[in-house]
């Protein structure tokens, strides 16, 4: 199982990773509950869109950040993720899925954690997101999220 | 009156450390003659600028100022409602209406049908403001005054004519480059305004007055 509190705390102490939008999805509920103010920031969107620019903003201001959302809602910012391919601005896309492999229309950095041993994962994609200035996802398998 | 006039005068009225957006191709195109180190042009928006704008709002203490058309802004009304519960104070969009989509060919749109675009503006919870007779009338001595001290967030309605102005001035930045030069400038601390108390939470960690004003302020839920 994926523990939430080691996750974030994988994310915004070891990789400085900051600001966090997006919207409500029920399979990320243990990451809700866990988030923990003292060392992240996060915003609710009204919608997906929103969140991508707020957390790209967040980052031209300094922040590296990331996007929670539920997959099902890819296609509603495939096209937009454009922007962020023009201006290269990384961060990180948290997905949650059912599906056994997802991704993005673009092939991004990607890694599906389904255990407790994510953090070299988690690694990999972040830095190869900064490195190459582009997004990197992390799904999150379904059932595998505790809090 | 003529857009580009609009863009020129309105950032004349604003300080060099304002951080300006500019958002559609043919805005970005006349607003390139006027280009500071502090400006951004998004020419393919995909509706996400004023989020974008939003964001930087969010992390540093300058004022951001977006220009965007009515027909980009339609896009993504939901924005306007993100813009007023963050209580950004530092945060201004700039609607110029000129009633049509008018890089598609002048085809119209449905905000001009609004029943009241200010009260549906002010009801989400934004200050709004028509500075569209003060332009007209050249009043620039009190749209500076009140520029001056404006908080966020605020909605400022223009009303524009169309049309582009035929310029031969090209883009000399290419995006990346642009982009730089503006995250250069966005991360200047020295040229900030004191006018916003930024959501400062990874340098005042350990002040929680701070933090948890910081936290209110940018609508958060913690």
């Amino acid at each position: 199982m994926v523990k939430a509190k080691k996750f974030w705390n994988c994310l915004c102490e070891e990789l400085d990773y900051r600001f966090f939008s997006g919207v409500a999805c029920a399979g990320l509920s243990p990451l809700y509950k866990k988030m923990n103010k003292d060392i992240m920031h996060y915003v609710p969107a009204a919608n997906e869109r929103i969140a991508l620019g707020l957390v790209s903003g967040a980052y031209i201001g300094g922040f590296k950040g990331g996007l929670l959302m539920d997959m099902k809602f890819k296609h509603d910012i495939s096209t937009l993720l454009n922007f962020n391919l023009i201006y290269k601005i990384p961060f990180i896309i948290i997905g949650y899925s059912e599906l056994k492999k997802d991704k993005l229309i673009y092939d991004f950095p990607t890694t599906v954690i389904v255990d407790d041993n994510f953090e070299d994962d988690i690694k990999k994609v972040t830095l190869e997101s900064e490195s190459k200035n582009i997004p990197g996802l992390i799904v999150i398998k379904d059932k595998e999220m505790a809090v | 009156m003529k857009r580009y006039s609009v863009i020129k005068n309105f950032t004349g009225l604003l300080k060099d450390n304002d951080i300006v957006i500019f958002s559609g191709r043919d805005m970005c195109m006349e607003a390139y003659q006027y280009d500071k180190p502090g400006y951004f042009y998004i020419n393919d928006t995909f509706g996400i600028s004023v989020s974008f704008a939003l964001g930087i709002a969010l992390s540093t203490d300058k004022r951001v100022f977006i220009f965007v058309g009515e027909g980009d802004l339609l896009r993504e009304l939901a924005v306007l409602g993100q813009v007023a519960v963050s209580k950004c104070k530092n945060m201004f969009i700039i609607i110029l209406d000129n009633g049509v989509y008018q890089s598609s060919g002048n085809q119209p749109n449905i905000f001009s049908s609004f029943m009241s675009k200010k009260g549906f503006i002010y009801n989400l919870g934004c200050f709004v403001h028509d500075f569209t007779t003060h332009f007209k009338n050249k009043y620039f001595t009190e749209i500076q005054s009140a520029v001056d001290r404006i908080r966020g967030p605020m909605i400022i309605l223009m009303d524009v004519d169309k049309g582009v102005k035929k310029t031969t001035s090209n883009y000399k930045l290419t995006a990346i480059k642009q982009k730089n030069r503006f995250m250069k400038f966005v991360r200047n601390k020295e040229l900030g305004t004191d006018l916003f108390t930024p959501p400062s939470f990874i340098t005042t960690l350990k002040d929680e007055k701070i933090r948890s004003i910081s936290m209110k302020n940018s609508g958060g839920i913690n």
